[in-house]
This record gives structure tokens, sequence and C-alpha cells, in this order.
């Protein structure tokens, strides 16, 4: 059963290996395009040749800002030291997983911080996303480390629309956490089912910020999933810890809440976020300490919205 | 050009379109593409004309949906709402309800009802219902929650099963759920004025406190200010306790100002009295008195001087000590000046000799203007050449 499990977990290594990275390598050691992807944050959303429908209307991409150009010997030795890195982050998974299934009991009432901002190399897996980044909308924000050693969400939002004749509404800001990533790039997903509650320790300026979680799935209409809740913040210099229960996170495709609502997959989640979108023109602050999860003993709901059904209410 | 001549065959279809551009290929991936704010300043010019009136109020308003009801009109209806919608501001009328009903109530009764499943399905009169949708929307942005009669309203004009009327009952189900949710409630309209909301602000800040007392300083009360005023300031009985024992050889600092969103429509400014954490109160590293994760062992770890602390208040914070909160009609220099000296006078003797260091802007624009970076100003470039 083990060598089982081992022989099936290196062969994915190695389909992965050589579907991602060696394609990679070589693909941009052969070919003449600018190797500019890695370097851009989020990629598909820059790119060119995906996002046709925001190039076409005098958009240029040559306005983003001089390409980096990597020498392509320099490309294939980051490359092999990317493999090497991912071969050490393989053997600790191997490791860890012949030695003992150790997440199986988590103590109850206890908060256990997942990100601990204030510690060094968790505020650079972050990252943030705003509606400036694909061309619709004007606001701006970044993910800092504050005065006092913790994480700061700041910067401005814009409810300005573009005039590109297609969008509607616009002012959205959000923080994303790292993505649930096992060696060699390849997807997993949080396992969360033994908690009941996030918590997070923040201090904000009054606004109202959306905890998001996404449960991203294989296919593209799953990809926009995800499980909302505002955050409340009381403003000041004091900080607060709010805990928000799983159960009533609220279901939603692409920013609208679906009709059919269903308990939260805590199994299956493939990144925290936070985000702001509350339609208020201005600066924004949000000073983060900690992010981290807790089983709470007296909370016993499991889903806080309705699941029953009419029977055919809309054609009677 | 052909570019264009697409885009108007698109805006015009008002569905999901599958189409090869330019580039070889180009998918609509928008569900609904709305019409725009341009579009509809050509489609009503028309009937813009019925809102060039020289009163703007409520009234006015009313009277002009009243006025093209009473025409009894067979076509129109939709330029004539998308019209009024983009005018409501001038009026000020977008955040009431009536207008809304009354905006929807100009589509005729019964003719486009959804009888049947099959109307409902294929969207009997589409472009009505995306006009009413749009009007829903535009409520739903405004945070208004719609009543019972427009329910009836709706069900009158589309039906039960129509988009509108989903859209309605969708917002019934929600709005009232998420309206209470907030810990910290506050007032959705604008206040009377600056000074009310700063009360309901310095209280919510110090509501951490119950003991926290707010009260209202007039400069006039202050011999020594010449400035015409109030302050609302906000201490409790510890931290009183606190600036008594405050080192005389460290400074205390006044931050500010910094800002606070009460509701949609209220923002105040505060300034903090506040201190750095004293040699003897500090830690090698903060701990949480809750947290259990570093917890030693007293036989192996024997506790010394520096793990035996009192226990920390709720204004002894990480980054300081927080003496005093408080919001003021003006952000100048004599104005923080007159609010120390009345916190001196009530219950903190201890002022008249403390070093103040002013750590804040007077002069400097006020917050809420940012500087923009770069980058939006070169897609502001952007758009002034589209257009």
């Amino acid at each position: 059963m083990l060598s089982f499990k081992l022989l099936r977990e290196t062969k994915s290594v190695l389909i992965n290996l050589l579907e991602c990275q060696l394609r990679n390598t070589l693909s941009r050691a052969i070919s003449t395009t600018p190797s500019h992807f890695k370097y851009r944050y989020l990629p598909t959303l820059n790119d060119p040749e995906r996002d046709v429908e925001y190039s076409e209307p005098g958009y240029s991409h040559e306005d983003d800002g001089p390409l980096i150009q990597i020498p392509t010997r320099k490309q294939f030795r980051e490359q092999v030291e990317n493999i090497k890195n991912e071969f050490k982050v393989w053997k600790q998974e191997v490791k860890d997983g012949l030695e003992s299934n150790y997440d199986i009991i988590v103590p109850r009432d206890q908060i256990h911080k997942i990100y601990s901002f204030s510690e060094e190399g968790t505020l650079e897996k972050w990252s943030t996303l705003c509606d400036a980044n694909d061309g619709t909308g004007f606001s701006s924000c970044s993910l800092t480390r504050s005065p006092s050693g913790h994480a700061l969400f700041s910067g401005n939002l814009s409810t300005k629309l573009p005039l590109d004749g297609r969008t509607v509404r616009s002012g959205f800001c959000s923080a994303i956490g790292p993505r649930a990533m096992k060696s060699f790039k390849r997807k997993t997903s949080y396992e969360w089912s033994q908690y009941t509650h996030v918590v997070l320790k923040v201090r904000g300026d009054g606004r109202q910020y959306l905890v998001n979680l996404s449960t991203e799935g294989i296919y593209d209409l799953n990809w926009f999933n995800l499980y909302s809740y505002p955050l409340y913040t009381r403003g000041g210099p004091y900080w607060q810890i709010t805990k928000l229960p799983f159960s009533k996170f609220i279901f939603g495709n692409r920013g609208y809440i679906q009709d059919t609502q269903v308990p939260i997959p805590l199994c299956d989640i493939a990144w925290i976020g936070i985000s702001l979108t509350d339609d208020i023109d201005g600066p924004f602050n949000l000073e983060i300490e900690y992010i981290g999860l807790e089983d709470v003993s007296s909370h016993t709901e499991e889903h806080a919205y309705e699941t029953y059904n009419f029977d055919n209410y809309f054609y009677k | 050009m052909a570019w264009r001549f697409i885009r108007q065959l698109q805006l015009h279809a008002c569905r999901p379109l599958l189409m090869s551009g330019g580039s070889g290929r180009f998918i609509s991936t928008t569900p609904i593409v709305r019409i725009t704010e341009s579009q509809v300043k050509k489609d009503v010019a028309i009937k813009d004309k019925y809102f060039d009136q020289d009163i703007k109020n409520k009234e006015t308003f009313l009277e002009l949906l009243e006025v093209f009801k009473s025409k009894n009109y067979k076509t129109g209806h939709i330029e004539f709402i998308y019209a009024a919608l983009n005018r409501m501001e001038d009026y000020g009328v977008e955040e009431d309800l009536e207008c809304y009903k009354q905006i929807i109530d100009v589509m005729p009764k019964g003719k486009m009802m959804s009888t049947n499943m099959w109307l409902v399905e294929f969207e009997y009169f589409p472009k009505h219902q995306d006009c009413i949708l749009d009007v829903i929307s535009k409520m739903e942005t405004k945070r208004i929650q719609p009543d019972r009669e427009m329910f009836d309203l709706l069900v009158s004009i589309f039906g039960k099963g129509a988009s509108p009327t989903k859209k309605y009952l969708r917002m019934m189900y929600w709005l009232p759920k998420l309206k209470h949710v907030s810990p910290w409630p506050a007032p959705q309209t604008r206040t009377k004025d600056q000074k009310e909301a700063a009360v309901l602000a310095v209280k919510r800040m110090g509501s951490v406190d119950l003991e926290s007392d707010v009260t209202v300083f007039y400069t006039k009360d202050d011999n020594l200010s010449t400035e015409d005023t109030w302050i609302v300031s906000s201490q409790s009985p510890v931290q009183k306790n606190l600036v008594k024992y405050h080192p005389e050889n460290l400074p205390m600092y006044i931050d500010g100002p910094h800002r606070m969103h009460l509701g949609r429509k209220n923002v105040v400014d505060y300034y903090v009295l506040k201190a750095d954490m004293p040699e003897n109160r500090r830690r090698r590293k903060f701990r949480d008195p809750d947290e259990i994760s570093y917890m030693k062992i007293p036989f192996f770890d024997p506790p010394t001087s520096d793990d035996i602390i009192p226990e920390f208040s709720v204004h002894e914070q990480r980054d300081g000590i927080i003496y005093a909160i408080s919001s003021m009609g003006s952000s100048s220099k004599e104005c923080l000046q007159s609010w120390i000296r009345f916190l001196q006078k009530n219950g903190n003797p201890k002022l008249a000799d403390a070093t103040i260091v002013f750590r804040c802007g007077f002069q400097e624009a006020p917050s809420d203007q940012l500087k923009l970076p770069a980058c939006e100003n070169e897609i502001l470039d952007e758009n002034e050449r589209r257009q």
C-alpha cells in the first residue's frame, strides 16, 4: 500500500516536472518571444495573447513599462535551481507522509495562526489585485509592512468607470493569500474541516471589508466560486479580534450571491483573501496582525441559510 | 471603424455574442452587455429634455413622471426611464424609495406580463425587463431596501416569475438579513453637522473600555485660545491612571489626523495622545496573555523578573499607550493645545509638566486627497485618447 502510494506520487511528480518545468525552460530557450511572463504579477491577466478584449480599443501593452529581458542561459540556470528546490520540498513531503498523519486532531478553543504577518516570509507570499490591473477601474492598493511590524493593506478605492463601453460598476481592491501548493507547483487544497471559525486580528478605519474563501475547482465553471462574509472594523487606534463562523459564509460566483446556498466545503479551500468593495471613494487602511483558525466548542451551527426549495413558485 | 460597428451591434443586441475580431479570436465574456452611459445619452436625447427644469427637487421630479404617465404613450418608456435614472442625482432623489417606485410605475401594466413558464424562460419583453433590472440594481448599489408595494407593482407589470420580480425577491431575502449584522451600527445618512458625527465616532472608538467618558469641550471656555470650535474627547479612568504614572523623562505624542469612516456618508478625522511603552513595561517579545503556544515549564525555566509584569490594560497596545482620543472642528495647533489644557483641567494635572511632541500635519492637504500613483494617470490619458 505504502509503496503504491509512493509510486503514484513519484509518477505525478515526474509528469509535472516534464510538463511544466522542462517545457517552460525549453520553450524559453528556443522561442524568440520576450520572456517577461514570469516577471509580471498574474501573467494571465496582462497576457496580450489571452486578453484580446482589453487590448482592442486603443490599449497598448507597450505602455505597461519596459519588459525585462533575461539572457537564456540565466533563465536555464534559474529553472535548474527551481527544480532543485522543488525536490527538497518533495523530500520533506514524503518524510512527513511516512511519519504520521498529524493533522487529524486540533485542540479546541485555541487560535491556530495560519498567517502571522510579523513573521518573516509571510507577507511576501501574499499578493494584491485591484480593478486597475485588468483595466476595469482606477483603484490602487498595496500590502506592505506597517510601522508596527504587521501587514498594512492600504490604497485608494475609486468607483470611477473606464469609458470602455462595457464596464458598468467598478471599485474593488483585494489582498490574496498564497494558493495551496505541493511540490513541483502542483495544486492542492487546505484541509480546514476541523475548524469552525476564521479569526482575524485587525485594526481598520471603520470601513466594511470582505473575507473571501475560494474553493477553486478543476473546471472553469468553479474558478470564481467565492464564499464571503463581511468584516466590520471599529476604527481607531485599538486592535480588534473578529471571529467569523464558516457556517455563515455566503456563496457567490463572480461576486454575485447565488440562490442555492451550500455549506462551504472546508476540505477544499484554495486560498483566503480580504477585499474591499464598499463603493465608498477614498483611501483605506487595514492593519492585519494575524489570520487564524479556531474550533469553537460552543458553536454547533452547520449552515445559517435556508436550503429548502419552493415547488415551481415562479411558474404558477 | 469596423470595430465601432461591431461594438454598436453588440450593444444593441443586449445578449452574449460570440464573434471573431481583428486578432483572430474574440469571445465576449460578459453575460449581458448593458447599455453604456454614452449610448444612453445618444438614445435618450429627446426624453432628456423633460428633466431640464429650473427647480430641481422631489416634487418636480414626481410631477415630471406624472406628466409622462398621463400622456399614455405607446412607446418610449425605456428611454424615459433611463433619462430619469441618470438625472436622479441632479434632483437629489437618488436615495428616495418613493421616486424609484414612481419610475417603475411608468411601465404599462398587464401588457408585458409573463403568464406561463414559456414566457418566463424566454424573457417576454427582454429590453423592458433589463431596463427595470437596471433601476433595481441602482437601488441595490444605493443600499435602499424595497417594500411590499414595489412587489405588487412588479407583479402587475411583469408577473411573478420575471427576472425583475426575482431580483426583488433576492433583495428582500438578503438585505434584511445583513442589515443589522454590523456590531457597530452607524448612521447611513449624513449627520446634521460634523460635531454629531465626531461624537458618534469617538464613542465608537472608545467602546473598547466601558468606562470611557466622552465629553465635548468648547474652545470659547479656554482663555488662551482665540478660536471658536468644539473638541470631542474620550478618556477613561484607567487612562487617567496611566497618565499619572507616565515617566517624566519620556515624551508624549499627539498623532494624527487619522481617518475613520462612520457609515457610508461620514468621515471623521481624529487625534491620539499616546506614548511609547516604558522600558519596565516592555517585554522582549510581546505576548498575548491567552497565547499558550510559548508556554514554559516552570521547573526547567524558572521565572525571571522580566516575566512578572502586571496585566496589560486595553489601552496599552503593542505600539504604545493610548492616553486619550479626540476629534475637533479645526485641525490647528492651537486647537490641539487647548485640548491638552482641557484634559489637564479634567483630572490629568501631570500634563502641565509633560513634554508633548506634535507628530501631525497642520497645514497639509486634507487626508482624503491622496496622491494618485502614476499608473492611474496613464490610464486616464488612455481614456482621453479613446474619446
